[in-house]
């Protein structure tokens, strides 16, 4: 699904949300604002990108408790956490619940900016990941049960002549799979191949 | 008078002593007689005693009354004496009174009624005699008793009495050589004294005043003085006085005094800095979003070539920099705010319970409260920071006191109780005053709230900030039987390291 990245703001100080949207729409930064964590968890959709900047101490549930449902829901979203009072043991439990940063209100001139700008090149940067190794994962599913096991053999390090003996095929047919696996997996050295599959397996 | 009454006659003429008997059986049906008939009877009697009335004729064949009263007083000089004679005068009437003569009794039977009169008046007289004599011995040892000195002097300052209590007072040599110590030559502030005497006898009201008193050794006392006109036969005015050591009183005065200062001062201090740290907090939100809208804005304006976007950018450009400077300013304060609570130490929370109630002891002792210490053993050990904690229980131990003033003395009673949990140790104050509605319980918390006429309600407030600043909770709850229990809860350390005993 293609859609604009957003910065989600959660604050129940109305000028302190909106001020975030008055900082970054001029960066070219499309924002949405909520008042509490429970109105930002029942619009949030998990394939949206962007990221999220909450303040700590909310109305209702606090920004820990946010944190932690969204740790269980396992989102990969960047959350920056905004307080008025930290101290060790506050900033340590945030960061603890995934935050990416844990900033103090007011923030100097650039910090926040910064924060986000991060943020969101990182959540950019999974989502791009996560779009390759979604593709691998899909080349794989095209292969034939033949093809693949020519393949795990491959990315095991075995040559040609063992993988023919081991699947009790001529060699002519193991090439013959090879040359088709690097087709469908659009890799264009047997190097590649490995690099793509093992690199989708650590993503997994 | 259960004792009967036992009187000496001494009359050579048996049919007058039996006339004088019969006569004062009328009115002291079982007076006993110790009849005398000659001068040897008579010293025996003097030297056995034993009566308590000496009736005497003047015309007596061994002697005359005026020996008999004569030699009767010189043994028994409290013993009253009545003339009795048939052969009186008025010279020997009055010389006889000189003489010490309590009474004279004609023998005429148109008199015989003024005898009893006469015995009935002397036997009220001693009798009063002997309260009074009771009475000063009691008043002097209640005196010595309570170390109060009491003193006679002139106008003029001079003792002319002292007793030992005011002897030993002014470290004067002795009783008897205090007469004549011109009393406020004593004193540190004698002119402060000779004003008083001055006052006294020129207002003829009673007169007090502090005075301080230097000793050989040059330690100070502090005396209080109270005098008043003495009643004096003479004409020269006498003042009679006592003077009381207060040096004790006010110096326990003055510590109390130094306490109640120091206590308003860490609460005056607290307070200012629970409301600098409330303001900061509160200015946070207003400057962070003014830092991130004008941070916006610039950006905005670099994007629009317009012609006035350099003014306004510059203005922005401003706006952004001086809530840049806002913000560092609330920074620096909350990293003051902070450095305080990473002073903390750790704390024995019996000790610093302990400290708060000895604290506060004058308060509760002037009303009668009656207090329970019930102590955790061990004692729990706290972070904290010690004065912002005791502040906190002193608070709410002034509190307790003053709700139970509503109650008699006798129903007084504060309770403070400590207890260990597993993450938490507790404080428990309970009193037995009326306290406040269920629904108010919460209410007493918020800032400005107060049921006291001169109080500001800020004591609660400040209080709870300043127990979850120390990650622990402070709440009150009604007693299901009487008063209220105001509970703090702070989080217990392990760390061995105590700062305190």
């Amino acid at each position: 699904m293609q859609s604009e990245t957003t910065v989600f703001v959660v604050d129940d100080d109305a000028a302190a949300r909106e001020s975030v949207r008055a900082l970054v729409e001029p960066m070219g930064v499309h924002s949405e604002l909520f008042a509490s964590a429970e109105e930002f968890l029942k619009a949030y959709d998990p394939s949206r990108p962007g990221c999220l900047v909450t303040d700590l101490r909310l109305m209702g549930m606090s920004g820990l408790e946010l944190l932690q449902k969204l740790a269980d829901k396992n989102a990969r979203f960047p959350v920056i956490v905004i307080t008025g009072h930290a101290d060790v043991p506050v900033a340590v439990q945030a960061m603890q619940h995934g935050a990416v940063t844990l900033l103090e209100k007011p923030c100097p001139e650039l910090e926040l900016w910064e924060a986000i700008r991060k943020a969101l090149a990182r959540d950019a940067e999974t989502r791009e990941r996560e779009a390759r190794r979604r593709a691998i994962t899909e080349r794989i599913a095209c292969l034939t049960p033949e093809e693949r096991a020519v393949m795990d053999r491959l990315i095991a390090g075995q040559i040609n002549k063992v993988i023919a003996s081991e699947l009790g095929v001529s060699l002519r047919t193991v090439e013959l799979r090879r040359h088709n696996v690097l087709r469908k997996m659009e890799a264009d050295s047997l190097a590649t191949l490995v690099r793509m599959v093992l690199q989708a397996r650590e993503l997994a | 008078m259960s004792e009967p009454l036992r009187v000496l006659l001494i009359d050579d003429d048996p049919d007058d002593r039996l006339l004088a008997l019969r006569e004062l059986r009328k009115e002291f049906p079982d007076i006993e007689a110790i009849e005398i008939k000659e001068g040897r009877e008579l010293e025996q009697a003097l030297e056995r005693g034993g009566f308590d009335l000496a009736i005497t004729d003047y015309l007596l064949r061994w002697t005359d009354g005026i020996r008999v009263l004569t030699a009767l007083k010189a043994r028994h000089p409290d013993c009253p004496v009545i003339m009795f004679t048939g052969t009186g005068s008025e010279e020997i009437a009055v010389e006889a009174m000189k003489n010490g003569l309590d009474d004279y009794a004609i023998k005429n039977v148109h008199h015989l009624v003024r005898l009893r009169a006469a015995v009935h008046s002397l036997l009220e007289r001693a009798q009063s005699k002997q309260r009074a004599a009771q009475l000063a011995t009691r008043l002097e040892t209640l005196l010595s008793r309570l170390n109060l000195g009491t003193f006679r002097c002139t106008a003029g300052g001079e003792l002319l009495e002292a007793n030992p209590a005011l002897v030993q007072m002014l470290a004067l040599p002795s009783e008897e050589e205090a007469e004549g110590t011109v009393l406020q030559e004593r004193f540190l502030q004698p002119d402060d004294c000779v004003q008083l005497f001055d006052r006294l006898v020129r207002t003829g009201q009673p007169q007090e005043r502090e005075l301080e008193w230097r000793g050989p050794a040059g330690h100070t006392r502090w005396l209080r003085l109270f005098a008043v006109v003495g009643a004096s036969p003479k004409d020269n005015a006498v003042i009679d006085g006592f003077v009381e050591d207060v040096t004790e009183r006010r110096r326990m005065a003055d510590e109390l005094q130094k306490q109640q200062l120091a206590l308003n001062h860490v609460s005056r201090i607290t307070t200012i800095g629970e409301m600098a740290a409330g303001i900061t907090h509160e200015l946070t939100q207003p400057v962070y979003a003014i830092s991130n809208v004008a941070l916006g804005l610039t950006r905005a304006l670099e994007r629009s070539k317009n012609s006035e976007s350099e003014t306004v950018s510059s203005g922005v450009r401003q706006i952004l920099e001086q809530a840049t400077r806002a913000g560092e300013l609330i920074k620096r304060w909350r990293d003051f705010t902070r450095r305080r609570q990473a002073d903390r130490s750790t704390w024995h929370l019996n000790a610093l319970v302990q400290e708060a109630v000895e604290l506060t002891t004058f308060e509760s002792r002037e009303h009668g409260v009656e207090l329970a210490l019930q102590l955790a053993e061990p004692s729990p050990l706290i972070a904290a920071d010690r004065i912002q904690i005791q502040q906190v229980v002193v608070n709410l131990l002034r509190n307790a006191y003053e709700a139970t003033y509503d109650q008699p003395e006798s129903d007084r009673r504060v309770t403070i109780q400590t207890t260990a949990g597993r993450d938490h140790a507790e404080v428990a104050i309970r009193d037995t005053g009326s306290g406040v509605p269920e629904e108010r319980l919460e209410q007493i918390f918020e800032p400005f709230y107060t049921t006291k006429p001169d109080g500001m309600g800020m004591g609660l407030a400040v209080s709870r900030s300043i127990v979850e600043a120390h990650h622990g909770r402070l709440w009150a709850t009604r007693d299901a039987d009487e008063g209220m229990t105001f509970r703090l809860t702070l989080p217990i350390t392990q760390d061995d390291e105590t700062s305190a005993e």
